[in-house]
């Protein structure tokens, strides 16, 4: 076998020209691609520990948002509870002031009522005694009785107070001053003239005298000076059982 | 001298009684006329005492003089003349009280004029009392609704409230105060409508309106008609007040209405200047304004302790040419708590009720309005008044910010919602369904069929709702949105006019 050294030469020169071939076009890229790998790898390894530590602040900032939400919530749910506490403090003693208010209303009604029950109780008995007392009186009236009031009349008129009797004196003093007697019935004659002369001697003077009948009266008399009358009958007498009431209902 | 009279004793004076010569004084009739009575004697007479005349009739001491007295004849007959003989009775004027009072028709001195029995009266009431003293009254802080819309928000009526109804003849006012007595229906008030110088038309008008309305049930009327004497006329509002004074001192809520007292005051001019008073500026005697205050100062609420009855007053008085400078005007509104004010030209412009805002106040304001209430009404009646008086630059045609523009729009729609018909309370429930709608813009844009549709559902669902005042606002305003949405339905299905405002608000 004969060694060419010429077609050697070449062959190496072939051998070293492929090798240049291939380290420029395909080991390079491979290397690379290898590098660029692992680049990637290294930069999602650095991603995911970014993303873990992300994940574990954000865990914390969870744990810790959670914890505050519990201690506000607690807090609020405290506040809450002492709100209802105070509001239902304050309904409750709003109510006990409305009851209260209302006991005393009605107590003050129930008093007010008795008061008019026992009013209306008195003024029912009144007038209940004063319509027997009217009747009795009115079926006893007669002459005696009108005499004993004529005689009531004579007795008071000489203890009348001074004051009285001055006014009945002016009155009597007057130019045209006359008398007026009202009686129930005709007095008899003996009663009349003891009244005129009892008349007489209370006003220091003598007076006409005009005569008038009201049935009404049931019993006794009236007599006008002037501006004063000088009652004594038995209406008047009743009027004081009388209740203050202009019309009864 | 000091005379007896013929007084019933007390207990003491019972068992003290003891028959004996009376000497009484004795008047005698010096003349007679126009209603009033002179007499001559009685020196011990005292004011407001009545007098018994011998030939039956009876009369009121109202003027005291020298050697007379003048006395409102209450009761005549055909025998009265000069030289009749008259004596003090020794009672006051008293008047019926009681329940047995409701869904009648009296005079000033209890008889009755419609046509019934005697009334069946409990008791029996003076008609001048003192008012309560400061510490027997109570705060007024619970609401009387007048079924007005303007009142019972923007000028809120309190029990035991005085409010005074002032406006030219012909304005609404009584057709207002009759409002508010149809408004107590269910509402436990017990109500006195008190007509002085009224046409006998306008009493019947008044009795048939409040029956129709099923308002007479809880209502006593008492009238002294035009014709009526003027002692009647004069003492209407103090029998009524009795009344309702009588049911306020046992624990109950009244509402007395005084229509009118204009003519009440002219009543007392005549009496006083046929009796002789001195007469003071228009001729009115000089305590005339005493007449008046003593009369609403009985007007009050009672504290708990004195039964916590109210009595609520609406003294109505009639200016002429909106002239409430007056002399009666001024006084009355210096004595009530507050007036609505009635304007003739709002009423001429067909606005009603003529209620001027701008005039009109209620002293009390929100304490006695209802939580809810108050809270919605808030600033309406301010922003209201703000937009009258923007509105005056919408005449001039003047271009306005968008911000003034969007306030006047708010305030005609405001005003179109507060129109309401004479005789159709709006109940307290429907006042706050429409301001929830007002407030949460749920009415803006519509036109004013549709607004009527809107408002007209807003009162019917309200009124079967089953909600109350105090129920949650959103609660009232679910309820809102829904009865808004029924209306825009119903206008839909009436055809296209139907307004598309409504359809996209629900």
């Amino acid at each position: 076998m004969q060694l060419d050294w010429t077609t050697f030469l070449l062959q190496i020169v072939n051998f070293l020209v492929l090798v240049w071939l291939l380290k420029r076009f395909l080991y390079r890229p491979v290397l690379d691609v290898i590098a660029r790998r692992r680049e990637g790898i290294e930069k999602a390894l650095n991603d995911a520990r970014e993303a873990e530590t992300r994940a574990e602040t954000l865990r914390q900032d969870y744990e810790r948002k959670l914890a505050e939400q519990d201690s506000a919530q607690a807090a609020d749910m405290a506040r809450l509870g002492d709100e209802l506490a105070a509001e239902r403090s304050r309904r409750m003693a709003k109510l006990d002031a409305e009851l209260a208010a209302e006991h005393e209303r009605q107590l003050a009604l129930v008093e007010k009522q008795t008061a008019d029950a026992g009013r209306k109780a008195g003024d029912a008995a009144r007038a209940a005694a004063l319509n027997f007392v009217s009747r009795l009186l009115g079926r006893l009236s007669g002459a005696e009785l009108d005499s004993r009031l004529v005689d009531m009349l004579i007795e008071d008129l000489a203890t009348l107070p001074a004051k009285q009797l001055e006014a009945l004196h002016d009155a009597a003093a007057a130019p045209d001053a006359s008398l007026q007697l009202t009686t129930a019935r005709p007095l008899s004659e003996a009663d009349q003239t003891r009244l005129l002369s009892a008349l007489n001697d209370a006003l220091g003077r003598s007076l006409p005298m005009t005569k008038q009948i009201d049935p009404s009266m049931q019993s006794g008399l009236r007599v006008g000076i002037g501006p004063w009358m000088l009652a004594a009958s038995l209406a008047d007498e009743l009027v004081f059982f009388r209740s203050g009431a202009r019309r009864a209902c | 001298m000091r005379a007896e009279h013929l007084d019933p004793p007390s207990t003491a004076d019972s068992a003290d009684y003891s028959p004996r010569l009376r000497v009484v004084e004795r008047g005698k009739v010096s003349s007679v006329g126009d209603g009033v009575v002179w007499i001559e004697g009685l020196p011990s007479a005292r004011m407001d005492g009545i007098v018994r005349i011998s030939d039956g009739s009876e009369a009121l001491v109202f003027h005291l003089a020298a050697d007379r007295i003048g006395a409102i004849l209450l009761t005549t007959t055909p025998a009265l003349m000069p030289g009749c003989e008259a004596r003090q009775s020794g009672d006051i004027l008293t008047m019926p009280t009681g329940d047995g009072l409701l869904g009648r028709v009296i005079d000033p001195l209890g008889a009755p004029l419609d046509g019934g029995a005697a009334p069946d009266c409990s008791g029996r009431r003076p008609i001048e009392g003192n008012s309560p003293p400061i510490v027997a009254r109570d705060f007024v802080d619970r609401p009387l609704y007048t079924g007005s819309k303007i009142v019972d928000t923007l000028i809120p009526i309190g029990r035991g409230q005085r409010q005074l109804l002032i406006g030219d003849n012909g304005t609404g006012k009584s057709a207002l105060a009759l409002d508010a007595v149809i408004s107590q229906r269910d509402q436990n008030v017990r109500c006195l409508y008190v007509m002085i110088g009224q046409k006998r038309s306008s009493v019947v008008q008044t009795i048939d309106t409040l029956r129709t309305h099923g308002a007479l049930s809880y209502t006593t009327m008492v009238v002294a008609e035009a014709t009526a004497s003027t002692g009647l006329r004069y003492l209407a509002p103090f029998s009524g007040c009795a009344i309702a004074e009588d049911w306020m001192d046992a624990g109950h809520d009244a509402l007395i209405v005084y229509d009118d007292l204009t003519t009440h005051a002219r009543a007392y001019r005549e009496l006083s200047l046929l009796l002789r008073r001195p007469p003071g500026r228009e001729a009115y005697p000089a305590d005339i304004f005493y007449l008046h205050a003593r009369l609403l100062e009985r007007s009050t609420r009672l504290s708990a302790a004195n039964g916590g009855g109210s009595m609520t007053a609406l003294p109505i008085a009639e200016t002429e040419q909106g002239e409430i400078a007056a002399y009666i005007p001024t006084n009355l509104i210096s004595i009530t708590d507050g007036q609505i004010h009635f304007d003739s030209k709002q009423f001429a412009r067909g606005v009603l009720p003529a209620i001027d805002i701008t005039r009109s106040v209620s002293r009390i304001g929100g304490k006695a309005q209802h939580e809810a209430i108050k809270r919605e009404a808030g600033r309406m009646k301010l922003d209201y008044l703000q937009f009258l008086e923007l509105e005056v630059f919408t005449r001039f045609g003047a271009k306005l910010e968008a911000s003034m523009e969007a306030r006047i729009r708010r305030g005609r729609l405001l005003r179109d919602i507060l129109a309401q018909d004479r005789l159709d309370p709006h109940s307290a429930l429907d006042q706050l369904a429409w301001l929830i709608a007002c407030n949460e813009n749920l009415l803006d844009g519509l036109d004013d069929g549709a607004l009527d549709a809107a408002l007209h559902s807003l009162r019917n669902g309200a009124a079967g709702s089953g909600l109350t005042l105090d129920s949650p606002r959103t609660e009232w305003l679910t309820a809102v949105r829904g009865w808004l949405s029924s209306a825009a339905d119903t206008l839909a299905a009436a055809g296209p006019d139907a307004p598309a405002e409504l359809a996209d608000r629900s």
